[in-house]
């Protein structure tokens, strides 16, 4: 069923404000920093918190119109919840953790974890089916987290970083179950997390939560090759500018500078002519350091000053600072050259072709 | 043979928790805690030593040792149902429900515990005696009268027993994430179901421990009981009353009841081992 959310509720000094629309069937995700009201926005939807204002219509029924107005109770929405940590009923084993949403909706107790056990067969989990959340494992406790929340055959499916308690190398194993499953079972889907890859993987559409507002969404593929907001960028690990363009030249400074302070911006050359407000995006392997000015025929040079370095696999990421703040990856072997370390002074150079602009 | 690898964590030069082996204390430490060790036990001791064990069972089964026993035991296993019955929802409130006020009530909650139990009786004579407003109303209306009747001292020992349950279980409570809860209720589960079938399970233990604690108050409860409802024989005279009136007349009486209570003490003691006095 499609949800529509308009959630706009406040908490002390946090205001969440954000509007959702998933199309029947598809998983959203919702990403941002913590803090940034992604859990809170799930607690609305579920029903365990009130909207403030604004409603949460899902397949034509309205759950939640905001304070003085419809306001369905969690039993009476037919939501699954998956919650961070799983929150599997100690006291059952699998077979009843899964049987216990079927009961509620009237069959009796034989016949419940009768459909539950069979349910659990179909998921392939049989085999858990007789133990006790103590006795699983975090991945085993996630599926028959999953598997208890699609039993009911909900309407919507909530899921709460579904793989933040699992350890890493668990993971893609887990991920694409849960890919399949969701693939199967054809719900309507909000997923939380801060893993990109999680939301590459499982959504079709991203949503970027950041301070409880909605800094961007779209489908995964508009989110990831045009990113609006620090945090995906890092996510994405790219290098994210805002600037004023015109023609080939563009102004740029950090995301959160001033417009003073951009209009005193570096200046840089790209490759395709673009006016206005301005994102500026390249990858950090799209950054040549040196320690001379000329060494390179890039036409874009930027004075740094090395922040941090940190290995990822065989290449080197380099944090700069200075005007603006990007990052580079380079060999082991260049960092031996240049002689890098913290503190050190080089120049950033960025190949025209290898910048992209699109409109803020 | 090259030397094992050597973890930190091994053998920590400074223990953040120390256990009860390997510390040894100063020895005026070691003595205090013998003088309040003794303080417990000597008296205790002291009981035992005065029992004349021998004719133990004829002393209880004198008849007015045998109503006092049986009238405690009938009160207490009430008071301890109605403790149930309004200490449980208010202790869910507490631990649950956020409202204004609800330290307050918290605190308020606990004052049976540090009230003097004879200023309690009076409290409770103000509230509900013949001559009060809704003692007055009893009597008058539905000619019930709490003073010098059981139903009196079920309301004594409600009052003392009630925040020994509702201190521990609402702890239970809170100790609690509620995300389970909100799951089941999800799961389309009413509150009812919910409490019955995920809370309840999951604190049982404990539940169990605090009816425990509160039988035990309501059992011994003594001053609040003979200010309010008075020391009726057959009535109002509970075992601890019985216990004081016998010692002037039949000691020995005395020292064989004093001994079952301390008896039942001892078996809810056992009893609470590993649930909620949790055994190092």
């Amino acid at each position: 069923m499609k949800l529509h959310a308009c959630v706009d509720c406040r908490a002390g000094d946090f205001h969440l404000q954000a509007d959702l629309e998933v199309p029947d069937g598809t998983t959203t995700a919702v990403i941002g920093p913590n803090g940034s009201g992604k859990t809170t926005l799930l607690r609305v939807l579920a029903g365990f918190s009130r909207n403030g204002k604004g409603e949460v219509v899902l397949g034509g029924q309205v759950l939640d119109s905001g304070l003085g107005g419809t306001y369905l109770d969690p039993p009476k929405r037919n939501i699954g919840v998956v919650p961070q940590g799983f929150a599997l009923f100690e006291n059952m084993d699998s077979v009843g953790n899964v049987a216990f949403g079927i009961q509620s909706t009237g069959v009796r107790r034989h016949a419940a974890r009768r459909q539950a056990a069979e349910f659990l067969d179909t998921f392939g989990l049989q085999e858990l089916s007789a133990l006790k959340p103590a006795e699983l494992s975090g991945g085993q406790s996630q599926s028959i987290a999953v598997a208890r929340a699609l039993a009911i055959n909900p309407d919507l499916l909530l899921l709460d970083e579904p793989f933040s308690a699992l350890d890493s190398a668990a993971r893609p194993r887990l991920r694409s179950q849960l890919r399949r499953w969701l693939a199967e079972a054809r719900t309507t889907t909000v997923l939380v997390t801060h893993d990109p890859i999680d939301a590459l993987t499982l959504a079709d559409r991203i949503v970027v939560l950041e301070g409880g507002q909605v800094v961007q969404s779209g489908t995964t593929g508009e989110v990831t090759s045009n990113p609006r907001s620090a945090h995906v960028a890092s996510l994405l690990g790219t290098n994210l500018l805002k600037g004023a363009a015109r023609g080939q030249q563009v102004t740029v400074g950090d995301l959160r500078s001033s417009a003073s302070q951009e209009a005193r911006g570096i200046k840089l050359t790209i490759s395709e002519a673009a006016s206005g407000e301005v994102f500026v995006m390249f990858a950090p392997s799209a950054v040549t350091l040196s320690v001379s000015e000329d060494v390179t025929s890039a036409r874009n040079r930027i004075l740094c000053k090395v922040d941090h370095l940190e290995q990822l696999g065989e290449r080197v990421r380099v944090s700069l600072g200075g005007e603006v703040h990007l990052s580079a990856e380079v060999t082991p072997m260049a960092v031996a050259e240049l002689g890098l370390a913290e503190g050190s002074q080089v120049w950033a150079s960025i190949k025209a072709t290898e910048i992209s602009t699109y409109p803020r | 043979m090259v030397a094992k690898s050597f973890n930190v964590g091994d053998s920590p030069l400074t223990d953040a928790n120390p256990g009860p082996s390997g510390s040894r204390p100063p020895w005026w430490v070691f003595t205090l805690a013998v003088v309040a060790l003794a303080y417990v036990a000597v008296p205790l001791i002291g009981l035992l030593l005065e029992v004349q064990w021998r004719d133990l069972g004829e002393q209880l089964s004198s008849s007015e040792s045998l109503t006092a026993l049986r009238l405690s035991l009938l009160t207490s296993v009430a008071a301890t149902i109605v403790v149930i019955i309004v200490g449980l929802p208010l202790a869910w409130v507490l631990a649950r429900v956020s409202f204004p006020g609800r330290s307050f009530v918290r605190s308020f909650v606990l004052l049976p515990m540090v009230l003097p139990p004879v200023v309690a009786g009076v409290a409770l004579l103000a509230a509900f005696g013949r001559n009060s407003a809704i003692g007055g109303w009893l009597y008058d209306v539905l000619g019930v009268q709490l003073t010098f009747s059981p139903a009196g001292v079920v309301v004594a020992q409600t009052f003392v027993a009630m925040p020994f349950f509702v201190v521990a279980f609402e702890a239970a409570l809170l100790g609690r994430s509620s995300q389970p809860e909100e799951v089941a209720s999800s799961l389309g589960a009413g509150s009812w179901r919910v409490f019955t079938r995920i809370t309840f399970p999951a604190v049982a233990p404990v539940f169990f421990a605090a009816v425990a604690l509160a039988w035990a108050r309501a059992l011994g409860e003594f001053g609040a009981t003979i200010t309010f409802a008075g020391n009726v024989a057959g009535r109002t005279q509970t075992a601890p009353l019985g216990i004081y009136l016998q010692l002037g007349t039949d000691p020995a009486g005395a020292t064989a009841m004093s001994v079952l209570l301390l008896a039942i003490s001892v078996g809810i003691l056992v009893g609470l081992r590993g649930r909620w006095l949790v055994s190092r």
